[in-house]
Protein backbone atom coordinates (compact mmCIF):
# COMPACT_ATOMS: atom_id res chain seq x y z
CA UNK A 1 0.00 0.00 0.00
CA UNK A 2 1.16 3.52 -0.73
CA UNK A 3 2.16 5.87 1.72
CA UNK A 4 0.53 8.83 1.49
CA UNK A 5 2.36 11.93 0.76
CA UNK A 6 1.66 15.05 3.05
CA UNK A 7 -0.48 17.59 2.22
CA UNK A 8 1.61 20.23 2.59
CA UNK A 9 3.72 18.38 -0.81
CA UNK A 10 0.89 16.58 -2.23
CA UNK A 11 -2.82 17.90 -2.77
CA UNK A 12 -3.40 21.02 -0.41
CA UNK A 13 -5.58 24.10 -1.37
CA UNK A 14 -3.83 27.65 -0.90
CA UNK A 15 -5.63 27.45 2.22
CA UNK A 16 -4.73 24.44 3.57
CA UNK A 17 -1.41 24.76 2.95
CA UNK A 18 -1.44 28.63 4.79
CA UNK A 19 -3.00 26.77 7.74
CA UNK A 20 -0.58 23.88 7.42
CA UNK A 21 2.68 26.02 7.50
CA UNK A 22 1.48 28.17 10.35
CA UNK A 23 1.74 25.40 12.99
CA UNK A 24 4.65 23.63 11.33
CA UNK A 25 6.61 27.03 11.62
CA UNK A 26 5.65 27.33 15.23
CA UNK A 27 8.43 27.38 17.67
CA UNK A 28 8.55 28.15 21.54
CA UNK A 29 10.08 31.60 21.93
CA UNK A 30 13.62 31.85 22.97
CA UNK A 31 12.07 33.10 26.46
CA UNK A 32 10.62 29.79 26.59
CA UNK A 33 13.09 27.56 25.44
CA UNK A 34 15.57 29.39 28.21
CA UNK A 35 12.92 28.67 31.06
CA UNK A 36 12.88 24.92 29.78
CA UNK A 37 17.24 24.74 29.69
CA UNK A 38 16.85 26.42 33.26
CA UNK A 39 14.19 24.20 34.77
CA UNK A 40 16.38 21.55 33.25
CA UNK A 41 19.66 22.60 34.26
CA UNK A 42 21.17 22.67 30.70
CA UNK A 43 21.38 26.56 31.03
CA UNK A 44 25.13 27.02 29.32
CA UNK A 45 25.83 23.26 28.24
CA UNK A 46 25.32 23.74 24.82
CA UNK A 47 28.77 24.90 24.85
CA UNK A 48 30.05 22.19 26.85
CA UNK A 49 28.33 19.68 25.57
CA UNK A 50 30.51 20.32 22.48
CA UNK A 51 33.86 20.89 23.83
CA UNK A 52 33.01 17.99 26.31
CA UNK A 53 32.72 15.90 23.30
CA UNK A 54 36.02 16.89 21.73
CA UNK A 55 37.54 16.55 24.65
CA UNK A 56 36.62 12.87 24.82
CA UNK A 57 38.13 12.85 21.33
CA UNK A 58 41.28 14.24 22.39
CA UNK A 59 41.30 11.66 24.67
CA UNK A 60 40.99 9.13 22.59
CA UNK A 61 43.34 10.22 20.36
CA UNK A 62 42.20 12.32 18.05
CA UNK A 63 42.90 15.50 19.47
CA UNK A 64 43.19 18.01 16.53
CA UNK A 65 39.97 16.54 14.62
CA UNK A 66 38.58 16.89 18.53
CA UNK A 67 39.37 20.78 18.93
CA UNK A 68 38.16 21.36 14.99
CA UNK A 69 34.76 20.25 16.43
CA UNK A 70 35.03 21.49 19.79
CA UNK A 71 35.76 25.03 17.97
CA UNK A 72 32.99 25.10 15.99
CA UNK A 73 30.68 23.28 18.04
CA UNK A 74 31.34 25.94 20.89
CA UNK A 75 31.09 28.72 18.61
CA UNK A 76 27.95 27.94 17.75
CA UNK A 77 26.92 27.12 20.72
CA UNK A 78 27.86 30.58 22.58
CA UNK A 79 26.26 31.86 19.96
CA UNK A 80 23.31 30.19 20.77
CA UNK A 81 23.32 30.51 24.38
CA UNK A 82 24.45 33.93 24.44
CA UNK A 83 21.12 34.49 21.77
CA UNK A 84 19.53 33.17 24.06
CA UNK A 85 20.62 35.03 27.43
CA UNK A 86 20.06 38.05 25.84
CA UNK A 87 16.58 38.07 24.67
CA UNK A 88 14.40 37.01 27.46
CA UNK A 89 11.54 38.63 26.35
CA UNK A 90 8.65 36.93 24.55
CA UNK A 91 8.92 36.65 21.11
CA UNK A 92 5.40 35.32 20.14
CA UNK A 93 3.98 37.89 18.16
CA UNK A 94 0.26 37.48 17.36
CA UNK A 95 0.03 35.50 13.98
CA UNK A 96 -2.17 38.37 12.37
CA UNK A 97 0.02 41.59 13.04
CA UNK A 98 3.19 39.59 12.17
CA UNK A 99 5.67 40.73 9.29
CA UNK A 100 5.40 39.03 5.89
CA UNK A 101 8.00 36.79 5.76
CA UNK A 102 6.70 35.12 2.24
CA UNK A 103 6.71 31.67 2.70
CA UNK A 104 8.07 29.64 -0.25
CA UNK A 105 5.12 27.59 -1.97
CA UNK A 106 5.67 23.79 -2.98
CA UNK A 107 4.50 23.66 -6.03
CA UNK A 108 0.90 22.30 -6.07
CA UNK A 109 -1.58 21.69 -8.77
CA UNK A 110 -4.06 24.71 -8.70
CA UNK A 111 -7.47 23.03 -7.32
CA UNK A 112 -9.26 26.20 -6.64
CA UNK A 113 -9.98 28.75 -9.29
CA UNK A 114 -11.11 31.88 -6.85
CA UNK A 115 -8.12 33.12 -4.97
CA UNK A 116 -7.90 31.93 -1.59
CA UNK A 117 -8.64 34.63 1.31
CA UNK A 118 -5.06 35.61 2.53
CA UNK A 119 -3.71 34.99 5.82
CA UNK A 120 -1.30 37.10 7.95
CA UNK A 121 2.06 36.05 7.74
CA UNK A 122 2.80 33.36 10.80
CA UNK A 123 6.05 32.51 11.38
CA UNK A 124 8.57 35.44 12.63
CA UNK A 125 11.95 34.41 11.63
CA UNK A 126 14.63 33.39 14.61
CA UNK A 127 17.09 36.66 14.90
CA UNK A 128 20.67 36.16 14.46
CA UNK A 129 23.15 36.52 16.89
CA UNK A 130 25.27 39.49 16.77
CA UNK A 131 27.94 38.86 14.58
CA UNK A 132 30.58 41.15 16.12
CA UNK A 133 29.56 39.42 19.85
CA UNK A 134 30.50 36.08 18.20
CA UNK A 135 33.27 37.11 16.39
CA UNK A 136 34.72 38.66 19.93
CA UNK A 137 33.63 34.84 21.70
CA UNK A 138 35.15 32.96 18.73
CA UNK A 139 38.92 34.87 19.48
CA UNK A 140 38.81 34.26 23.23
CA UNK A 141 37.32 30.39 22.71
CA UNK A 142 39.97 30.17 20.31
CA UNK A 143 42.81 31.37 22.79
CA UNK A 144 40.92 29.19 25.47
CA UNK A 145 41.16 25.99 23.28
CA UNK A 146 44.49 26.26 22.20
CA UNK A 147 45.52 26.85 25.58
CA UNK A 148 43.68 23.65 26.83
CA UNK A 149 44.64 21.57 24.20
CA UNK A 150 48.64 22.25 24.89
CA UNK A 151 47.92 21.60 28.55
CA UNK A 152 45.89 17.90 27.16
CA UNK A 153 49.05 17.62 25.09
CA UNK A 154 51.46 17.89 28.02
CA UNK A 155 49.18 15.68 30.19
CA UNK A 156 49.04 12.94 27.15
CA UNK A 157 53.16 13.13 27.13
CA UNK A 158 53.29 12.87 30.88
CA UNK A 159 54.08 16.15 31.82
CA UNK A 160 51.45 16.47 34.33
CA UNK A 161 53.51 19.63 36.13
CA UNK A 162 53.50 20.91 32.76
CA UNK A 163 49.84 21.03 32.18
CA UNK A 164 49.09 22.08 36.04
CA UNK A 165 51.21 25.34 34.84
CA UNK A 166 49.24 25.76 31.55
CA UNK A 167 46.36 25.57 33.65
CA UNK A 168 47.11 28.00 36.32
CA UNK A 169 48.01 30.28 32.96
CA UNK A 170 44.38 29.73 31.97
CA UNK A 171 43.13 30.26 35.16
CA UNK A 172 44.81 33.68 35.52
CA UNK A 173 43.87 34.68 32.02
CA UNK A 174 40.44 33.59 31.85
CA UNK A 175 39.26 33.55 35.36
CA UNK A 176 35.88 33.23 33.88
CA UNK A 177 36.26 31.10 30.87
CA UNK A 178 33.88 29.82 28.53
CA UNK A 179 35.77 26.76 29.36
CA UNK A 180 36.21 26.63 32.55
CA UNK A 181 34.55 23.11 33.50
CA UNK A 182 36.62 21.60 30.98
CA UNK A 183 39.75 22.94 32.46
CA UNK A 184 38.85 21.75 35.84
CA UNK A 185 38.39 18.22 34.68
CA UNK A 186 41.29 18.92 32.75
CA UNK A 187 43.07 20.31 35.94
CA UNK A 188 41.99 17.05 38.17
CA UNK A 189 43.42 15.04 35.87
CA UNK A 190 46.60 16.43 35.73
CA UNK A 191 47.08 16.70 39.72
CA UNK A 192 45.91 12.77 40.03
CA UNK A 193 49.06 12.35 37.27
CA UNK A 194 51.28 14.51 38.96
CA UNK A 195 50.52 12.73 42.32
CA UNK A 196 51.06 9.72 40.71
CA UNK A 197 54.16 10.68 38.81
CA UNK A 198 55.56 11.63 42.73
CA UNK A 199 54.54 8.63 44.16
CA UNK A 200 54.70 6.18 41.44
CA UNK A 201 58.50 5.10 42.05
CA UNK A 202 57.71 4.43 45.48
CA UNK A 203 55.08 1.74 44.81
CA UNK A 204 56.60 -0.17 42.20
CA UNK A 205 59.41 -0.61 45.16
CA UNK B 1 53.30 8.26 31.41
CA UNK B 2 49.89 8.32 30.67
CA UNK B 3 47.49 9.07 33.38
CA UNK B 4 44.82 6.66 34.19
CA UNK B 5 41.18 7.32 33.27
CA UNK B 6 39.22 5.22 36.06
CA UNK B 7 39.36 7.56 38.72
CA UNK B 8 37.36 10.24 36.05
CA UNK B 9 34.74 7.74 35.28
CA UNK B 10 32.59 9.89 37.83
CA UNK B 11 32.52 13.05 36.87
CA UNK B 12 32.54 11.82 33.09
CA UNK B 13 29.31 10.10 33.42
CA UNK B 14 27.49 12.96 34.76
CA UNK B 15 29.01 14.77 32.08
CA UNK B 16 27.91 12.05 29.73
CA UNK B 17 24.13 12.00 30.72
CA UNK B 18 24.06 15.89 30.60
CA UNK B 19 25.86 15.81 27.14
CA UNK B 20 23.09 13.43 26.17
CA UNK B 21 19.69 15.01 27.66
CA UNK B 22 21.47 18.19 26.11
CA UNK B 23 21.84 16.19 22.86
CA UNK B 24 17.80 15.19 24.02
CA UNK B 25 16.45 18.86 24.32
CA UNK B 26 18.10 20.48 21.05
CA UNK B 27 16.65 17.09 18.73
CA UNK B 28 12.91 16.62 19.84
CA UNK B 29 11.74 19.41 21.72
CA UNK B 30 10.33 21.52 19.23
CA UNK B 31 7.88 18.70 18.61
CA UNK B 32 6.90 17.63 21.59
CA UNK B 33 6.28 21.17 22.26
CA UNK B 34 4.62 21.72 19.06
CA UNK B 35 2.69 18.52 19.61
CA UNK B 36 1.16 19.98 22.54
CA UNK B 37 0.13 23.06 21.40
CA UNK B 38 -1.45 21.32 18.96
CA UNK B 39 -3.40 18.97 21.86
CA UNK B 40 -4.54 22.76 22.80
CA UNK B 41 -1.99 23.80 25.38
CA UNK B 42 -1.18 27.23 25.65
CA UNK B 43 2.42 27.82 25.38
CA UNK B 44 3.50 28.66 28.18
CA UNK B 45 1.63 24.99 29.54
CA UNK B 46 2.99 23.07 26.44
CA UNK B 47 6.88 24.36 27.78
CA UNK B 48 6.01 23.46 31.38
CA UNK B 49 4.60 19.88 30.31
CA UNK B 50 7.95 19.59 27.57
CA UNK B 51 9.97 20.26 30.82
CA UNK B 52 8.37 17.46 33.10
CA UNK B 53 9.05 15.35 30.48
CA UNK B 54 12.46 15.80 30.41
CA UNK B 55 12.45 15.87 34.10
CA UNK B 56 11.57 12.17 33.60
CA UNK B 57 14.06 11.48 31.13
CA UNK B 58 16.42 12.78 33.03
CA UNK B 59 15.99 10.42 36.09
CA UNK B 60 15.58 7.52 34.09
CA UNK B 61 18.13 8.22 31.49
CA UNK B 62 19.58 4.61 32.34
CA UNK B 63 16.59 3.00 31.32
CA UNK B 64 16.07 4.93 27.78
CA UNK B 65 18.01 2.83 25.22
CA UNK B 66 19.87 4.91 22.96
CA UNK B 67 17.79 5.61 19.78
CA UNK B 68 14.62 5.41 21.65
CA UNK B 69 14.92 9.27 23.13
CA UNK B 70 12.37 10.63 21.07
CA UNK B 71 9.66 7.88 21.57
CA UNK B 72 10.11 8.25 25.35
CA UNK B 73 9.86 11.72 25.74
CA UNK B 74 6.71 12.05 23.04
CA UNK B 75 4.68 9.55 25.21
CA UNK B 76 6.14 10.93 28.43
CA UNK B 77 4.79 14.28 26.89
CA UNK B 78 1.38 12.96 25.70
CA UNK B 79 0.87 11.08 29.22
CA UNK B 80 1.18 13.88 31.23
CA UNK B 81 -0.73 16.40 28.66
CA UNK B 82 -3.55 14.30 29.36
CA UNK B 83 -2.97 13.33 32.76
CA UNK B 84 -2.45 16.83 33.87
CA UNK B 85 -4.23 19.24 30.88
CA UNK B 86 -7.61 17.85 30.23
CA UNK B 87 -9.53 19.47 27.48
CA UNK B 88 -11.17 21.57 29.86
CA UNK B 89 -8.03 23.06 30.64
CA UNK B 90 -7.92 24.26 26.37
CA UNK B 91 -6.50 27.23 26.47
CA UNK B 92 -7.47 30.84 23.85
CA UNK B 93 -10.27 28.70 22.58
CA UNK B 94 -14.02 29.70 22.30
CA UNK B 95 -16.79 26.85 22.62
CA UNK B 96 -18.02 26.60 19.26
CA UNK B 97 -14.70 25.54 16.84
CA UNK B 98 -16.40 26.99 13.72
CA UNK B 99 -15.01 30.14 12.61
CA UNK B 100 -17.12 33.07 13.88
CA UNK B 101 -17.36 35.63 11.29
CA UNK B 102 -19.15 38.88 12.74
CA UNK B 103 -21.65 40.13 10.18
CA UNK B 104 -20.40 43.58 10.84
CA UNK B 105 -17.03 42.83 10.49
CA UNK B 106 -15.49 44.49 7.39
CA UNK B 107 -13.65 41.80 4.61
CA UNK B 108 -10.04 43.39 5.74
CA UNK B 109 -10.75 42.60 9.42
CA UNK B 110 -11.75 39.06 8.50
CA UNK B 111 -9.21 38.84 7.01
CA UNK B 112 -7.11 39.99 9.74
CA UNK B 113 -8.59 37.57 12.31
CA UNK B 114 -7.94 34.58 9.96
CA UNK B 115 -4.49 34.06 11.87
CA UNK B 116 -3.71 30.75 10.81
CA UNK B 117 -2.83 29.68 14.01
CA UNK B 118 -5.78 30.54 15.75
CA UNK B 119 -7.63 28.68 13.03
CA UNK B 120 -5.88 25.83 13.18
CA UNK B 121 -6.38 25.34 17.00
CA UNK B 122 -10.13 25.84 16.20
CA UNK B 123 -10.08 22.94 13.57
CA UNK B 124 -7.96 20.60 16.18
CA UNK B 125 -10.27 21.96 19.55
CA UNK B 126 -13.01 19.38 18.62
CA UNK B 127 -11.04 16.84 17.14
CA UNK B 128 -9.72 13.46 18.78
CA UNK B 129 -6.47 14.09 20.71
CA UNK B 130 -5.33 10.79 19.32
CA UNK B 131 -6.07 11.92 14.98
CA UNK B 132 -4.45 15.21 15.91
CA UNK B 133 -1.08 13.39 17.13
CA UNK B 134 -1.35 11.44 14.33
CA UNK B 135 -2.13 14.34 11.74
CA UNK B 136 0.89 16.33 13.59
CA UNK B 137 3.13 14.14 13.23
CA UNK B 138 2.69 13.06 9.72
CA UNK B 139 1.24 16.41 8.28
CA UNK B 140 3.85 19.09 10.49
CA UNK B 141 6.81 16.70 11.70
CA UNK B 142 6.88 14.90 7.92
CA UNK B 143 7.38 11.18 10.08
CA UNK B 144 6.44 8.36 8.50
CA UNK B 145 3.72 6.29 9.24
CA UNK B 146 6.19 3.60 9.99
CA UNK B 147 8.04 6.46 12.80
CA UNK B 148 4.77 7.01 14.09
CA UNK B 149 3.75 3.83 15.05
CA UNK B 150 6.79 3.30 16.85
CA UNK B 151 6.31 6.59 18.45
CA UNK B 152 3.07 6.29 19.47
CA UNK B 153 2.54 2.18 19.69
CA UNK B 154 0.08 1.71 17.30
CA UNK B 155 -0.17 -0.83 14.46
CA UNK B 156 0.48 1.16 11.17
CA UNK B 157 -2.81 0.83 10.02
CA UNK B 158 -4.34 2.15 12.88
CA UNK B 159 -1.87 5.11 11.61
CA UNK B 160 -2.98 5.36 8.28
CA UNK B 161 -6.78 5.39 9.38
CA UNK B 162 -5.92 8.17 11.68
CA UNK B 163 -4.29 9.69 9.54
CA UNK B 164 -7.25 9.70 6.98
CA UNK B 165 -10.25 10.26 9.67
CA UNK B 166 -7.96 13.20 10.49
CA UNK B 167 -7.43 14.51 7.43
CA UNK B 168 -11.23 14.49 6.48
CA UNK B 169 -11.97 16.51 9.45
CA UNK B 170 -9.21 18.87 8.71
CA UNK B 171 -10.25 19.27 5.15
CA UNK B 172 -13.74 19.93 6.06
CA UNK B 173 -13.02 22.21 8.84
CA UNK B 174 -10.52 24.25 6.58
CA UNK B 175 -13.15 24.12 3.77
CA UNK B 176 -15.83 25.74 5.80
CA UNK B 177 -13.42 28.29 7.16
CA UNK B 178 -12.46 29.29 3.65
CA UNK B 179 -15.66 29.50 2.60
CA UNK B 180 -16.58 32.47 5.92
CA UNK B 181 -14.04 34.10 5.09
CA UNK B 182 -14.43 34.31 1.20
CA UNK B 183 -18.20 34.95 2.05
CA UNK B 184 -17.35 38.39 3.84
CA UNK B 185 -14.33 38.81 1.00
CA UNK B 186 -17.40 39.69 -1.10
CA UNK B 187 -19.28 42.64 -0.92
Amino acid sequence: MREPKPLLREGATDFERQLLRAVAGERPSPRLQARMRRGLGLSGVVFWAGNAKAMFATLAGKAALGVTIAGLASVAGVATYRHMSADPSPREVPADVLAAAPVTAAPVPAVAAAPAPVLAPLASPEPKPVAAEASADNGQLREEILLLDRARSALRQGSAQRALSLLDDYRQRFPEGILNREAELLRQRSARGASSASHGPERRR
Amino acid sequence: MMVQDTPAEAPLAGAAAKIRLEKMFRSHHELIWRTLRRLGLSPDLAADTTQQAYLIAAERLGDIRFGSERAFLFSTAIGLARTNFRRSQRCQLEGDMDLHVDPGLRAEQVTNRCSALELMDRVFAKTDADLVTVFVLFELEGLSAPEISELVDIPVGTVASRLRRARATFRAAARRMELACAGELKP
